[in-house]
């Protein structure tokens, strides 16, 4: 409906521009709604001055005729603006800023992906060049930092795109100025994306990814508080643009993947497997004197079983009597370990989680959660009970894995 | 004291929707035009307000009876044309309806069965 407000009437009698500006400034809608309605009177009032000329009119006399039949401008501006709003305008119009935010946001996404991967191709293109000349040795892209990259660069860039198509097509909609918009763009559509970045996506988490979650929200109202109420709706050229974008993304993406590397999987070295003969001399070896005083005569633990799921490590003892009858205070502790070697860390002298074994029919159970502390990259599983001289002995060494923090970026901000 | 001018503009402030609707049945106009037939087919009698009229043909089209659309003029100013939807004919129908009840009961009230309709 709107045309370029390059076609605006400019009318050249002073006395019209005067009262236009009074209607305009009377006009609580959107700019290029302003516009238009500008427009319109003007048409109308050349008219009407134009058939009283015509008729014997003076000038001076047509141009007060015409302004006097529509009467006082801020009355009509408020009319005009009453007009053209509803309640039921106001509703479609949140419904159709969700639609089109939803829209923008998939296109924005599309677009970030697009970006990260140009410029990964160009990496991946101009390192292949140089493994070939022998300048590096390969030319495959080790870091996995590069996949949050992505993620986070198309994030952002569908946040502000949704956030800026959002305030648009509510202020084009409901008829109202951007300006009365935004604030509840960036509250209420801000919330929600807030809560869904922050609270709802559970995901494997670290620093890097914690950041793009975060910036999410604040993107989305950063450019909630700056949209405009101007058409956003892509151009025909826009949309072959993001058509083009996104069959390179479908091309060029698994050809990324294809020569990147899997992800890393490592169980820690266990006794019999690795440099060590004998489970004491790897205790000692890995630092395993940290947790308690070493128990050179271990009981017979029975069956012992140690598992893993979503992020729960469960460690069951059959022989639970055995154990009972030297120590209490029983518990199952996980500790830091490092990744590439799997020895205990150091400069973390304390376990992450603990959690006491219970009786159950002459076992002992117990299990602690290894996915909710950050920067755990390796885990290691121990049972420790309080002799009777109130020394906290080292009972069993379980063994244990890599882990990654998975949860929300909120779970990972308020972790210990 | 009942004012003839008074109970005319009150008479036409409440009908000016359904004059609209009935003057845009023929095809598509701009404002400056509504006004003009308006006045011309009753003869002079009706002389809208063209301050109420654009409020009401805003008001008509955020309510779908009308679309409007902007064309260039002969050498003028672009105008904003207005014609009649289907759902803006279904309510003329219902109005011209309605209205033809009403001005009965009127005049029945005011002038006696002689105008029973």
């Amino acid at each position: 409906m709107s045309e370029p407000m390059a076609s605006r009437v400019l009318d050249a009698d002073p006395t019209f521009d005067a009262y236009l500006d009074a209607i305009e400034g009377a006009l609580d809608l959107p700019a290029a709604e302003r516009g238009d309605v500008r427009d319109e009177i003007a048409a109308h009032l050349r008219d009407e001055r134009a058939a009283s000329v015509a008729a014997g009119a003076t000038a001076a006399i047509a141009t007060a005729k015409a302004i006097d039949r529509l009467g006082d401008p801020k009355r009509l501006g408020r009319e005009l603006t009453s007009a053209r709003r509803s309640r039921s305008a106001l509703l479609a119009a949140a419904g159709a800023g969700t639609w089109a935010a939803g829209g923008a946001a998939v296109r924005g996404l599309v677009l970030g992906v697009a970006l990260v991967t140009g410029v990964m191709v160009v990496i991946g293109v101009a390192t292949a060049v140089a493994a070939r000349v022998g300048i590096v040795s390969t030319w495959i892209l080790p870091d996995q930092g590069w996949v949050t990259a992505i993620w986070g660069v198309a994030l952002w860039v569908a946040a502000w795109q949704g956030a800026r198509s959002f305030v648009s097509v509510l202020a084009i909609r409901s008829h109202r100025p951007a300006e009365q918009v935004r604030p509840y763009v960036a509250v209420v559509a801000g919330g929600v994306v807030a809560w869904f970045s922050l609270v709802w996506f559970q995901a494997a988490q670290n620093l890097g990814s914690v950041l793009v979650l975060a910036l999410v929200p604040v993107i989305f109202v950063v450019a909630a508080l700056t949209g405009s109420d101007r058409s956003v709706l892509p151009s025909r050229a826009a949309r072959r643009a993001s058509l083009a974008l996104f069959a390179t993304v479908v091309i060029a993406l698994p050809l990324l993947l294809l020569s990147a590397g899997g992800s890393v999987q490592q169980e820690s070295s266990a006794v019999g497997r690795g440099p060590f003969d004998s489970m004491e001399e790897l205790l000692a070896d890995r630092g395993f004197d940290i947790p308690g005083r070493y128990v050179a005569d271990p009981p017979a633990t029975g069956d012992l079983q140690s598992s893993i799921d979503h992020g729960v490590a469960r460690v069951e003892i059959g022989n639970g009597a055995a154990l009972a009858a030297r120590w209490h205070d029983l518990r199952v502790e996980a500790w830091r370990s490092e990744l590439q070697t799997g020895a205990l860390d150091r400069a973390h002298p304390a376990p992450f989680a603990t959690a006491p074994l219970t009786s159950a029919g002459g076992a002992l159970a117990g299990s602690v959660r290894v996915d909710r502390t950050r920067d755990v990259s390796g885990y290691w599983l121990v049972v420790t009970g309080l002799a009777g001289d109130g020394q906290r002995d080292l009972v069993v060494s379980v063994g244990g894995t890599n882990t990654t923090f998975t949860g929300s970026a909120l779970d990972w901000l308020a972790a210990p | 004291m009942l004012d003839g001018r008074r109970i005319q503009a009150q008479l036409l402030k409440g009908t000016l929707p359904l004059l609209v609707l009935a003057t845009l049945r023929d095809g598509e106009l701009h404002g400056y035009e509504i006004v003009r037939r308006i006045r011309e087919r009753s003869s002079g009698a009706f002389d809208p307000s063209e301050g109420s009229l654009y409020p009401t043909l805003h008001r008509l089209e955020g309510e779908g009876a009308l679309e409007a659309s902007w064309r260039a003029g002969d050498g003028g100013p672009r105008r904003r044309y207005y014609r009649l939807t289907r759902g803006g004919l279904a309510a003329l129908e219902r109005a011209e309806q309605e209205w033809a009840t009403f001005s009965g009961s009127v005049q029945k009230i005011a002038f006696g069965e002689a105008f029973d309709v």
